[in-house]
């Protein structure tokens, strides 16, 4: 024998220590613990990530309630916990786990259900807790016998073996079963794959704006655009809102593929991608024309913005060369004196960042004149925007999570049974029967053991049952 | 009327839960009283010394609590018929409805298991939630677009009140294994039986609360438009979820059996209060309107 190599001991320890229920144990609480943490701290708002001052505006609000803490809570992640290097380690730990124990249960729990032995270890049936003694005066492979026909009727599949003058038989039911916890396991580790999946083929796009009667390239790679033929809203008489929806041409690399209509709760789906109906707004249709009366834009601008601290919804457009940009404002809900008249807009052109000039607002129909550009607000509309996803992994989750759900039912309700029985003569001439059951999982009520005894006992007359044998741990 | 036979219906069975909580109380308060009072040679029943056996305070106690399930069962059924929805649509719908959980799984761990003595903590979290419903406005509401999944909706929320009710009981199991570690206290079943009553109702919280959660993304898909969205309900019950999963793998460790994962169980029914009431605190695309 040659000692293991240093790399071979690291490896088996690092697999001991990967496939250990206490690891188990605590990358669940560890998991627990972090998103309870993620529901009790207010989290930021996922579309700040990549916005530098919006984060920081953010952050200033949660100074007022965690104070001198919240940079240093903030360094730690804890107010985007969901998108945090401890939360993604833990869940690659857990899917490594998750694995390794897979692999390492497989061939064991595969040979259990195919080639449990007949004879198991002789301390199984001295534990009394799972173990009942009878006795007959039946020779041992004539008692197998009849207590092989008592299981082959309760459909168990029984095999016996003989071992000099002792007798053995396994009878086992729904061995299958014992796939149940690995495939909760597999199931739990084929959902993580399925979140992977998503994530690196998929894609979305949160805000795809469309006005009425406009249409909109998805971009994406999908050579997928959409027309928004018409939008419509219903109300309960309290005015609370009852249903909205979209109607939709889908074009596939400029050929049209069909017509739909999106509604809450029942999203478009085209080739693997999903549209649903996420919010709505007024848009204003504008027409811009240059000095020389050429128009350079027209077309609705959805106003589907707000200026930080205003409620006067915004769009903008984008001039061709160097005549800049314009932002549209609406009228506002609110009472800010500077909201726009209801029925009217605002225009700002900006050039190079810097505001060139804004008229006061502009009524339906009337032209107005900013440094040389004329703009029409020519009337009102409405925009509707778009939840757009692709998600390939979504499918492999769910049906993932059905199997795991699918194991935990068999692992929890259709437990395997399986009862040894051993059958071995006495000096005295009589045979002492002891059947034992494995049940690991309820140690109070013995996997029907009780029950089965009761029918074999019958079966083979036991001489014994009221005297010493009854409870197993008697002949100590 | 319906709304009215909802209110009667509510105030019926918040009494009769009382009643048969108090009638368990003195049942026990009688088994611990009674040698004492023997020794002092009062007359006792000898019925009242054998805890194992059914007393007539604790066989009207479960009668109660029987009545009770069936008027809660009737407020929310008034409730659907007026409303043309499950009753899930709000706090107060939810919290008679958790009760109504609550109640139903104790009765049947009480019967499958003969164990009444779970009401002692299964029937205070029913009877708060209810006191807890009375104070909330029980007006009927029209759902709101994103809520009008029908069916879905209604087979999702049925999920979380059974899971909600199994882990009340486990929750009960788990405060009187404690109580019970050193198999000292003559008016509680030995603790191996406590253990194994809080791992059933487990087994049966687990799975339904995963597919709660399952039915629930798919929901969210087709309202939201993703699957997953770290909403503060859907994460408290997937924390929720995660400490059963501990407590699953703690009880088939040496030394976490018993004691230890007894505190997993009350852990676990604390993350789904929190789960339960997380709307008040964290609004969230849960929030009821
Ligand atoms: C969130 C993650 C997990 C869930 C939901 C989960 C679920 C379960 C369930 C339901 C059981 C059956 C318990 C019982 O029969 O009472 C179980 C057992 C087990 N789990 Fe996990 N598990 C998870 C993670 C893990 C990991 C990461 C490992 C690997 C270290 C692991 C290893 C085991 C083992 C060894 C058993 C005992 C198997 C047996 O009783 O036959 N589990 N798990």
């Amino acid at each position: 024998m040659t000692a293991p190599t240093w790399p071979a001991t690291v490896v088996r320890h690092l697999w001991r220590g990967l496939i250990s229920l206490k690891l188990a144990l605590a990358i669940i609480l560890a998991l627990a613990i972090l998103t309870v943490a993620g529901t009790s701290i207010e989290q930021m708002p996922p579309s700040l990530a990549s916005n530098h001052i919006a984060r920081v505006q953010w952050l200033a609000s949660a100074h007022e309630r965690y104070g001198p803490l919240t940079s240093f809570m903030d360094r730690l992640s804890l107010f985007d916990i969901f998108h945090s290097f401890a939360l993604r380690l833990l869940l690659a730990l857990l899917a490594v786990s998750l694995a390794a124990c897979t692999i390492h249960r497989w061939p064991r729990v595969w040979s259990s259900v195919f080639h449990t032995p007949v004879r198991p270890d002789d301390a199984l049936f001295e534990d009394s807790r799972h173990v009942v003694l009878l006795t007959t005066s039946l020779p041992p492979v004539a008692t197998i016998e009849q207590i092989n026909r008592q299981f082959s009727a309760m459909r168990f599949r029984v095999r016996t073996a003989n071992e000099e003058a002792t007798a053995f038989m396994l009878g086992e039911r729904r061995r299958f079963s014992q796939l149940g916890t690995l495939a909760v396991h597999a199931g739990l580790l084929l959902v993580l794959a399925g979140v992977l999946v998503g994530r690196i083929w998929g894609f979305q796009n949160p805000a795809f704006i469309i006005s009425e009667g406009d249409s909109s390239q998805l971009g994406l790679g999908t050579g997928i655009a959409v027309r928004l033929n018409q939008f419509s809203d219903q109300y309960y008489p309290d005015g609370r809102p009852r249903d909205f929806q979209s109607n939709v041409t889908v074009f596939d690399n400029g050929r049209e593929a069909g017509v739909g209509t999106i509604r809450v709760n029942t999203p478009l789906r085209y080739k693997g991608v999903a549209f649903h109906q996420s919010f709505w707004g007024e848009s204003a249709i504008v027409s811009i024309a240059d000095p020389g009366g050429i128009t350079v834009f027209q077309g609705s601008v959805p106003l589907a913005w707000h200026e930080p601290g205003s409620e006067s919804p915004l769009g903008s457009v984008q001039l061709p060369g160097d005549l800049g940009t314009v932002s549209v404002i609406g009228p506002g809900s609110g009472t800010e004196p500077a909201s726009v008249p209801a029925g009217e807009i605002r225009i700002e052109l900006y050039r190079n960042g810097q505001l060139v000039d804004a008229p006061s607002s502009l009524a339906q129909g009337q032209p107005a004149e900013v440094a040389g550009l004329t703009f029409t607000f020519l009337r009102e509309s409405r925009y509707v925007g778009f939840k757009v996803v692709k998600d390939p992994g979504m499918l492999i989750v769910w049906i993932a999570a059905g199997l795991m759900i699918l194991g935990l039912v068999v692992a929890f309700f259709l437990p395997p049974q399986r009862f040894w029985v051993r059958c071995a003569p006495r000096l005295d001439g009589i045979t002492e029967v002891r059947i034992a059951v494995q049940s690991r999982r309820h140690p109070s009520l013995n996997g029907g053991l009780t029950g089965i005894s009761k029918t074999v006992a019958i079966a083979l007359g036991d001489i014994g049952s009221s005297g010493d044998g009854r409870n197993g741990s008697a002949h100590a | 009327m319906p709304e009215q036979l909802s209110q009667f219906s509510l105030t019926v069975a918040l009494a009769t839960l009382t009643i048969s909580l108090g009638l368990y109380v003195l049942n026990i308060a009688g088994i611990r009283l009674a040698p004492a009072l023997m020794r002092l040679s009062v007359p006792v029943s000898p019925q009242l010394v054998a805890s194992g056996s059914l007393t007539t305070a604790e066989r009207y106690a479960t009668l109660l609590a029987t009545n009770s399930f069936l008027f809660l069962s009737a407020a929310l059924v008034a409730r659907a018929v007026a409303s043309h929805h499950a009753p899930f649509a709000s706090m107060f719908e939810f919290s008679l409805a958790f009760s109504w959980g609550a109640v139903a799984l104790f009765l049947c761990f009480a019967w499958r298991y003969q164990a009444r003595i779970l009401a002692l903590f299964v029937l205070p979290v029913a009877l708060g939630l209810l006191v807890y419903a009375s104070t909330l406005p029980g007006d009927l509401k029209p759902l709101v677009p994103a809520l009008q999944n029908d069916l879905l909706l209604s087979v999702h929320v049925a999920c979380a009140v059974i899971a909600y009710g199994a882990f009340t009981v486990a929750f009960a199991a788990g405060v009187l294994c404690l109580l019970q570690y050193r198999d000292n206290v003559n008016w509680l079943p030995p603790h191996l039986k406590l253990d194994d009553i809080g791992y059933r109702a487990v087994m049966v919280g687990f799975p339904v609360l995963a597919l709660t959660i399952l039915l629930g993304s798919v929901w969210a898909e087709t309202a939201w438009g993703t699957y997953w969205s770290w909403d503060p309900k859907e994460t408290a019950s997937l924390a929720t979820w995660l400490i059963y999963g501990g407590y699953l793998h703690a009880r088939v460790m040496r030394g976490w059996r018993g004691q230890r994962s007894a505190l997993l169980l009350i852990g676990g029914f604390a993350a789904t209060l929190f789960t339960y009431y997380g709307n008040l605190f964290f609004g969230g695309m849960h929030g009821y309107a």
